[in-house]
């Protein structure tokens, strides 16, 4: 199952008519005190135009683990700043000016989220061959391969394997379920979707159940079965893999990620 | 403690956590741990460090001390002054998921430093069901 993401083919059509009626509006907004009526309502006209810019930008960011909404969503706090700080006397067009306001938004949400925006193509590709290496050693021996016996297969040295188990995980703190264009080669199993009746079982006695539950219910399909099978069912990294189809290392990755959500619900309950 | 434990300070805020988590990566990489059991401790570490996080003051620090037992089984303990300052409920999230990473969880609380001992094992589970 491969879901790409659908990009809508939708050319910009920034015709001479949208261009001048964002010098209307910006002259309104000049002429018009802040905060009266017409001043808001040009205001508001020139962000809606906009708004396929931010998407234009956002898009441009795919790929990179966020989500597209997302990244639309804080582009779009980037796109009002530019409208309240634009200067009309400058003599450049908004877009050309709003353009870096609202990629430095997007920017910001990547380092916010501690992520850089450019993971270094190296530990990309060291990821990938890591990954690749575990799925071979794993079917070979029939256990999880060491450190060391990662090193040795892929003739690199341990402290790489290491540096390139932590950047999966660093990747993972944004993306996992937005991996099917990033070139991994674990395809989703399919057969995922029946695991809701199996939750409730497995949750049996579990005393937070009922706050746990909501929670679950956001995780996507593949995530949740995978804390079911690691918390519940006390299933290890490798048999999970195994039986839903994918790397060990994805495994570990939807783990943590998945992890990370359910703590950010279930905040203080542990006290 | 044996010779080979190592110490950790680290500020309490989850900025860190990528340090803890690459010491205890290191250190089942030394003891020749699976990489499905790496990843456990790594993810067991980062949980009870979370753990630790949300009852911390941010001045705090986290200890985080690495030592392998005679028995080849990892000795992982957490430490830090909380504001409550005692264990957290078994019943909790976290200590479910600790429970499963790893193969003896504890907790003690003295004073107000609470500390989460975790044991883990290098295991030796097949790949397969």
């Amino acid at each position: 199952m491969s879901t790409t993401t659908g990009r809508p083919k939708r050319k910009t059509s920034w015709t001479a008519e949208s261009r001048a009626r964002e010098k209307v509006l910006l002259a309104r907004m000049d002429a018009e005190p802040a905060e009266s009526p017409a001043y808001i309502a040009a205001r508001d006209e020139l962000i809606t135009m906009h708004i396929p810019l931010v998407e234009h930008l956002a898009r441009r960011f795919r790929d990179r683990g966020e989500p597209h909404d997302d990244l639309v969503q804080v582009g779009m706090v980037g796109l009002i700043k530019a409208a309240d700080r634009f200067d009309t006397t400058r003599g450049v067009e908004f877009s050309t000016y709003a353009t870096p306001t609202i990629v430095g938004e997007i920017k910001r949400h990547f380092r916010d989220r501690g992520w850089s925006i450019r993971v270094p193509r190296r530990l990309q590709e060291m990821r990938q061959h890591i990954s690749r290496a575990t799925a071979e050693l794993s079917q070979q021996t029939g256990h999880s391969p060491t450190v060391a016996e990662l090193a040795a297969h892929l003739n690199i040295t341990e402290e790489e394997v290491l540096e390139g188990l932590e950047s999966a995980q660093a990747y993972s703190t944004l993306s996992l379920d937005s991996t099917t264009s990033s070139g991994d080669d674990e395809s989703d199993s399919a057969a995922l979707t029946d695991t809701l009746g199996d939750d409730d079982i497995a949750l049996e006695g579990v005393e937070y159940r009922e706050s746990l539950k909501p929670l679950l219910a956001q995780l996507s399909e593949r995530e949740r079965q995978i804390i079911m099978m690691r918390f519940f069912k006390n299933m290890t990294q490798a048999q999970i893999a195994n039986e839903v189809g994918v790397s060990q290392m994805h495994v570990s990755r939807l783990l943590s990620k998945a992890l990370k959500e359910l703590r950010n619900g279930l905040t203080d309950d542990a006290f | 403690m044996s010779g080979s434990t190592v110490r950790l300070e680290l500020p309490a805020s989850s900025g860190y956590l990528v340090l803890a988590r690459a010491a205890a990566a290191a250190m089942c990489a030394r003891l020749d741990y699976p990489l499905d059991r790496l990843e456990d401790v790594k993810l067991a570490v980062d949980e009870g460090c979370t753990l630790l996080l949300s009852d911390t003051n941010p001045d705090e620090t986290i200890t985080l001390v690495l030592c392998p037992n005679d028995d080849g089984q990892l000795e992982i303990s957490l430490t830090a002054t909380t504001r409550h300052g005692k264990t957290p409920k078994e019943s909790s999230f976290a200590w479910t998921v600790l429970s499963a990473l790893v193969d003896r969880v504890s907790a003690s609380a003295h004073n107000g430093r609470l500390t989460i001992s975790l044991q883990a094992s290098r295991g030796n589970a097949l790949v397969g069901s």
